[in-house]
């Protein structure tokens, strides 16, 4: 080893205090007392860790607020299964027969869906669909009501602000609740999964979406 | 908060008091975060994963078995979402585009007011380093995050990744070692 220099994963494990045996540490040792080249390498080495150990204080930015906002979601969502497996709610579902059938409509007049032709191929759809939910979401929490109403639809809420809901669910169930939206604006994220194409969000980073569901955020405020 | 504190708050979550979780969250959210960012490269991905970690570890506390530290078992939740979100994104061949346009997340130093003037010079040599670990490979940029930023020991890394000892050594030293070539480029190191 006196002849050439250390190599740098070596040193690395020196650092770490990770050498195979007592003897290997002091040869290493021996070196580094005579070799300025290989002490600057190991002091690389500590620079390095130390600047790595400098990214822990990288924080989210976030206060309080993001733990009390997902256990929200989070007992929302057990809710929601506790429903859909009966332990709460018993009963069937009223859906109906006229809204099935508004339903049934809107679904064959979307057969060719993409995220651009979404909102106008809705909205000649909505005015003809009748729901169980009416209008009824401008009544009492906005967020509960449309995580209802997501869950109802088989979907999945993904992420809850004061101001906008992220939510995934199948086209029908998007125009029932566009319906039932009244004045919460709902701006369409992507839906075009089930042919491997990418949704890009209202943000900037391009997400995937679940097979044949249509991302989307409602505005709240 | 120790982990026997964790575990205290857990007993409290299991029976009844949802809101304890709450102790959970703020403690390790930053943590998780951390991991998640440097994995993915975004910060409003980022944030949405990291809640998601939280909803599932939510969700699975009565399975968790008490043979690790809660933290262990925390991180290989972790770790696993990671690698699922991963593979759902890379069916969809979905691309950051923050990795590719630059990443407009301004660092969240968590000591900043206590010395305000040394940050400036920190500020940018971190974000040099965490731009230079945003573009190793994936198995390097995962195991510095665990080993030298949040200081994990190797054998715990070595449970939380499901990887052997000497896998987790060489993948250390040679993320290191590409790191400080890069870093070296730049001058920085």
């Amino acid at each position: 080893m006196s002849g050439n220099h250390i190599p740098f994963v070596r040193l690395s494990r020196y650092h770490d205090g990770d050498f195979f045996t007592l003897t290997e540490k002091s040869e290493i040792e021996r070196h580094l007392a005579e070799c300025p080249e290989c002490r600057q390498e190991l002091q690389r080495v500590e620079k390095l860790v130390g600047m790595l150990a400098g990214l822990s204080r990288l924080g989210s930015g976030v206060g309080a607020e993001f733990a009390e906002k997902t256990i929200r979601l989070a007992e929302e969502r057990r809710g929601g299964r506790r429903r859909k497996g009966g332990t709460l709610f018993r009963g069937k579902q009223y859906v109906p027969a006229a809204a099935v059938a508004a339903i049934v409509v809107a679904v064959v007049g979307i057969s060719i869906f993409s995220a651009d032709t979404l909102h106008n191929i809705s909205s000649r759809n909505v005015a003809a669909i009748s729901t169980s939910e009416g209008n009824s979401l401008s009544r009492g929490d906005p967020v509960a009501r449309v995580m209802e109403m997501v869950r109802n639809g088989n979907g999945t809420v993904l992420q809850v602000s004061d101001s906008y809901i992220i939510a995934e669910t199948s086209p029908e169930n998007l125009i029932r609740m566009q319906s039932a939206l009244g004045g919460y604006p709902i701006r369409i994220l992507g839906n075009a999964a089930d042919r491997g194409v990418v949704a890009v969000s209202a943000g900037s980073s391009a997400r995937a979406v679940a097979p044949g569901a249509v991302r989307f955020k409602v505005l709240l405020k | 908060m120790s982990d026997i504190h964790d575990i205290e708050t857990i007993d409290r979550v299991l029976k009844g008091d949802v809101h304890a979780f709450a102790e959970i969250i703020e403690k390790y959210r930053d943590r998780v975060f951390r991991y998640v960012y440097v994995k993915f490269g975004n910060y409003d991905e980022a944030m949405d994963i990291t809640q998601e970690i939280f909803i599932m570890t939510f969700e699975s506390l009565e399975k968790f078995r008490r043979e690790s530290k809660f933290s262990t078992w925390l991180y290989s939740i972790m770790v696993n979402y990671g690698k699922n979100h991963q593979k759902k994104a890379n069916r969809y061949r979905s691309v950051s585009i923050d990795r590719v346009h630059g990443d407009d997340f301004e660092f969240q130093l968590t000591d900043e007011r206590e010395n305000p003037e040394r940050q400036v010079v920190d500020r940018d040599s971190l974000r040099i380093v965490k731009e230079e670990l945003f573009n190793l490979p994936d198995d390097y940029r995962e195991i510095l995050v665990l080993r030298d930023i949040e200081g994990l020991p190797y054998n715990e890394i070595s449970r939380i990744l499901g990887i052997g000892l000497s896998n987790v050594k060489v993948r250390i030293h040679r993320g290191r070692e590409l790191l400080k070539e890069r870093l070296q480029e730049k001058k920085l190191i």
